[in-house]
């Protein structure tokens, strides 16, 4: 598909960059503060490990499970946040500022997304795994990077057409704070954030494995860490795909009838 | 019908709105009515017309113009801009359109409004050279010399709509759309606003639509169309709205000795009495007639003008008789 008017995207891009980076250190904290989820699952997993005796839970040592909540920290940060966006332009009534550009309204929504994930990429991501990769050892290569990209592209795109369906709620109930909740609970529960996906019970594990969610930070940790084989990491990026391809039939087809349920309250 | 860079047929546009129930299990009870915001609309607006669209809050002005645009979906009916139509070329004719939604602001507040200008540049892939042109001309025209590098929420209101507009401009629209532009706006930026309209419309024939609810604003506008309840009840230059009532005039009358009141009921309608003031509503006619020429050369009156009926109180009466209908 080509992308038409391509140059109004690159504004967005840009604006969005300028904009982030005039609160640099209000921006800062913000990513920071995304650390906060690993820092409670290490707390819980320190005890769980204390009260276990254990020295390794399904093949994790207490360091490894640190490692891994810290890079799940810094991987799930890098999903877009597009859902309350959208509710805040239909609440305001502002999407009609959008609307009346010849511009795509997902399309700007996900260049805004996209700058702002380069700034948390270099501020947060990118500073996080070296600090982590200096202290636990990380497989790092030019296959296991070549595979981690296609990983971090999928999980991008993923999020952002699943945060897309989240937001186009708003256009019908305004208000979609619960979703937005729920939703979010839901992705950090199914893609590793609270227990890394393998030490579910098997059959779970294998059924979770099926789900969009773990290309959402599980699978992208799990290499890095290098504890998924080869072939493990291709058919999580497969069945990934399958759901990206899956979703954007869904979110262009729910676009389109969005689109003529639009309704503005007042102005 | 190429001269038209505007047509509407038939436009009917309904809401689903919520209405509260009563009493304490009111809050459980919602109920839902179905609001007609726009009733069978019809009009059509020339390239290069000023046409001001006129209505009360919420008459339906802005629910008209995003229906227009392409932007919502009508229940009913249909409409042309530029001869395409706006619900599958929403994107075309963004590109030859320029809105202002005086309630909704498109600048980024954390930034100068440089950079929303920048944006639009991207936007519209409108050549460096040429941008900086018409932002050095804008710029000036509006006075915003000191203002458009400063931090967007460090302006006032009236300096934010200027940029407001300046940024839905900067492309050179075919088609300008402006939602109540003058909302705490000052005089002399109202005056540069108008003069910049029709500056426009002058030379590159553009097209302005603008919605108000202030009669002041009408003052440029060629035609007025006016909404009410959703349904247009009037289409037609602002002489002919003063027509369409009967072509009253006010009669002020300044005496030198007091007066009866009662004396001067047989020539009109008393709007305003004092002892040695009164001010009447006549039919034109009445100017013409003898007994009216006699009673206007009496040597008690020192001064007396006469003048015609405000266009503000025509188009109140103009909502009432809407209302009984």
């Amino acid at each position: 598909m080509v992308l038409r008017n391509g140059h109004a995207y690159l504004g967005y891009f840009i604006t969005t960059l300028k904009n982030a980076l005039s609160y640099r250190l209000g921006y800062a904290l913000v990513v920071l503060s995304k650390l906060g989820t690993s820092l409670v699952m290490v707390f819980v997993w320190t005890a769980i490990y204390a009260a276990s005796g254990a020295h390794e839970i399904g093949g994790y040592t207490v360091v490894s499970m640190y490692a891994y909540f810290f890079l799940f920290s810094l991987i799930s940060s890098m999903d877009m946040i597009i859902s309350p966006k959208i509710q805040n332009d239909v609440d305001s009534g502002n999407v009609i500022t959008y609307l009346v550009k010849p511009i795509s309204y997902p399309l700007q929504l996900f260049s805004e997304g996209l700058a702002e994930l380069l700034l948390t990429f270099l501020m947060f991501v990118l500073p996080g795994v070296i600090i982590i990769g200096s202290v636990v050892p990380l497989n790092i290569s030019w296959s296991s990077l070549a595979l981690l990209s296609i990983e971090m592209f999928v999980f991008i795109a993923l999020a952002a057409l699943i945060d897309f369906l989240i937001g186009f709620l708003a256009f019908y109930t305004t208000r979609i704070w619960g979703v937005i909740n729920i939703m979010s609970f839901l992705i950090i529960f199914l893609s590793g954030g609270i227990m890394p996906l393998g030490l579910f019970p098997s059959g779970i594990s294998k059924a979770l494995m099926l789900l969009p969610f773990q290309m959402m930070g599980y699978t992208q940790v799990e290499t890095l860490l290098g504890l998924l084989n080869v072939s493990a990491i291709m058919q999580n990026i497969a069945v990934g795909a399958a759901w990206t391809f899956a979703l954007f039939i869904i979110a262009l087809a729910m676009w389109t009838m969005t689109k003529k349920h639009i309704t503005f309250a007042g102005g | 019908m190429d001269d038209n860079a505007i047509e509407v047929n038939g436009i009917t546009r309904t809401f689903r709105t919520y209405v509260s129930g009563k009493g304490m299990l009111g809050f459980f009870r919602r109920k839902y009515s179905i609001k007609k915001a726009l009733d069978n609309v019809s009009f059509s607006v020339k390239k290069g017309e000023i046409v001001a669209l006129l209505g009360k809050n919420g008459s339906g002005k802005s629910t008209l113009i995003k229906t227009m645009i392409g932007v919502l979906y009508p229940n009913s009916g249909n409409a042309t801009v530029l001869g395409l139509d706006p619900y599958s070329n929403r994107k075309t004719i963004a590109r030859d359109i320029g809105v202002v939604m005086g309630a909704h602001e498109q600048l980024y507040t954390d930034l100068p409004a440089l950079d929303t200008f920048e944006l639009m540049r991207y936007v519209y892939n409108i050549p460096k050279h040429e941008f900086r042109k018409r932002l050095n001309f804008f710029i000036k025209k509006f006075d915003l010399e000191k203002v458009y590098t400063q931090q967007v929420r460090t302006l006032s209101f009236g300096e934010k709509m200027k940029c407001n507009f300046v940024a839905s401009i900067l492309h050179m629209p075919k088609i300008v759309i402006l939602d109540e532009p003058t909302v705490g706006v000052d005089i002399s930026s109202k005056a540069a606003l108008k003069d910049m309209i029709k500056d426009m419309q002058k030379r590159y024939n553009t097209t302005f639509f603008i919605t108000t609810h202030v009669v002041e604003d009408l003052d440029i506008a060629e035609r007025i169309i006016m909404l009410d309840e959703g349904r247009k009840i009037f289409d037609g230059t602002s002489d002919e709205l003063l027509k369409y009532f009967g072509e009253k005039r006010i009669i002020e009358l300044h005496f030198r000795n007091d007066i009866k009141k009662s004396d001067y009921r047989k020539y009109g309608k008393v709007v305003e009495s004092e002892s040695n003031y009164i001010k009447l509503e006549i039919g034109k006619e009445m100017l013409r007639k003898k007994s009216f020429t006699a009673m206007i050369s009496d040597p008690n009156i020192i001064d007396y003008s006469v003048a015609e009926e405000e266009l503000n109180n025509v188009i109140l009466a103009l909502y009432k008789m809407n209302k009984k209908k």
